[in-house]
């Protein structure tokens, strides 16, 4: 356990911002506030969550702790945010590459169940955006450990070209009152009441307009267009694709009897890339026209090259406001492989 | 009042690493090249490992399996031997 000491607390509070946070000011990680918030959790705060890259430190229950008090976590999220860092630290995630891309990949932290409505997250209204304490300091966590633990310093050893404002903070709760709808927790096998959190190498959300659509396959259809665009990694190298319905394109889904994997085996079959088109994509090069090759193997090649693997590599969720038709589709960083874990 | 605080850096102990000295000559050393395999890295690496070839230098030539990917133990093990490593950034 390292301690840092300072004249006062101005001048600590200071030495925070420059060399401690992402630009904006940071809570003191006090002894007392530290001790409080790892009174929430009943895992031993020397335990190891794993070895974070660039640096190769040891990410322990407390490091965690630490970051959360400075990112301003209020009581109840640090279970989340500590099932968060063990997904991120699992070798499949990847963080090495996630940490170093010059792509602009951010951790995208999706809570699905109960415990999401007991400490305050937001599904609704801005649920991507400003407002809410609890989805916004739990993506600041994860990323205050992966700067400050980790060492992904902008520019140094995270060499992002653009960087995204999602690397500061991107994280949602699943809405779970949209009736006949069945939510991501309970899709990936957790048990009843158990709470879900998927992280995911992501691009910050792309919004998917639509405001005429009644039926499943003229939405999707459109949601399709806007996932197989030539300018995402998923183009030329798949991998996954979360989409996050509003509301109220989720009720035209469900009122006409369509359920999540009806949803992705259309998207699957419909988001594609015919070799004419895929050439054109800046990205295209000998391994994409292999991986064409691959599909068109098994498939009508006219009907081209899908940009995710497989239909459940279509990540979907319910989340936003009641009124709007504004969904989102967010593409991936594809040499992560998203982890879920029901937060203990 | 003196103000004591958590380092948010957890266990990190940072230590001074020495600079390698600049060789005078490359004459003569064994010279590794990693391509990263950015687009045209290879292209590149390939011709400045030729270059050095020609001044008298011993070239390893390793690949990574993929840029967004850690390099593979045993090719660390090829190149941990050599005196001088070059290899690319970004892309």
């Amino acid at each position: 356990m390292a301690f840092l000491e300072f004249a006062d607390e101005a001048e600590a509070a200071e030495e925070f911002i420059e060399r401690y946070s992402d630009g904006l000011p940071v809570v003191l990680p006090t002894p007392a506030r530290v001790s409080k918030l790892l009174s929430e959790t009943s895992r031993d705060p020397d335990a190891t969550l794993g070895v974070m890259m660039p640096r190769g430190t040891p990410v322990t229950v407390r490091d965690v702790a630490v970051n959360a008090v400075m990112a301003g976590a209020p009581p109840g999220v640090l279970p989340i945010i500590l099932t968060a860092m063990e997904g991120v630290l699992d070798e499949r995630f990847n963080l090495s590459s996630v940490q170093a891309t010059s792509h602009g990949a951010a951790v995208l932290v999706i809570v699905s169940g109960p415990l999401t409505e007991r400490v305050g997250m937001n599904a609704g209204y801005n649920v991507f955006g400003n407002g809410n304490r609890a989805n916004l300091t739990i993506g600041r966590t994860v990323r205050l450990v992966m700067t400050n633990v980790g060492g992904g310093a902008p520019g140094l050893t995270d060499m992002s070209v653009q960087g995204s404002p999602a690397k500061i903070s991107f994280c949602m709760a699943e809405r779970l009152d949209v009736e006949g709808w069945s939510t991501l927790a309970e899709r990936q096998g957790a048990p009843a009441d158990a709470t879900t959190v998927t992280v995911v190498a992501a691009e910050g959300p792309h919004s998917v307009a639509d405001g005429r659509s009644t039926r499943p396959e003229r939405l999707l259809t459109n949601v399709a267009d806007g996932m197989r665009t030539l300018v995402t990694m998923n183009a030329c190298k798949l991998g996954w694709m979360v989409l996050i319905l509003s509301p109220q394109h989720a009720r035209i889904i469900i009122e006409n009897g369509w359920d999540v994997p009806r949803v992705q085996a259309y998207l699957f079959d419909r988001a594609r890339n015919t070799l004419a088109r895929l050439q054109k994509a800046g990205e295209f090069d000998e391994n994409a026209l292999a991986r064409f090759k691959q599909f068109a193997s098994t498939s009508d090649p006219s009907r081209g090259m899908p940009v995710i693997d497989d239909p459940e590599k279509l990540i979907v969720a319910v989340a936003g406001g009641d009124a709007g038709t504004f969904s989102s589709l967010v593409p991936t960083w594809p040499a992560s492989i998203p982890q879920v874990r029901v937060v203990a | 009042m003196k103000v004591l605080v958590h380092d948010p850096r957890g266990a990190f102990a940072p230590s001074a690493v020495a600079v390698s000295p600049l060789p005078n000559s490359i004459a003569g050393l064994r010279i590794g090249v990693l391509d990263n395999t950015k687009e045209r890295a290879d292209i590149f690496l390939r011709r400045t490992a030729e270059l050095l070839a020609m001044d008298g230098a011993s070239i390893t030539f390793t690949r990574k399996s993929s840029f967004s990917r850690s390099i593979a133990s045993d090719t660390f093990d090829q190149l941990r031997i050599c005196d001088l490593v070059i290899t690319g950034l970004g892309g």
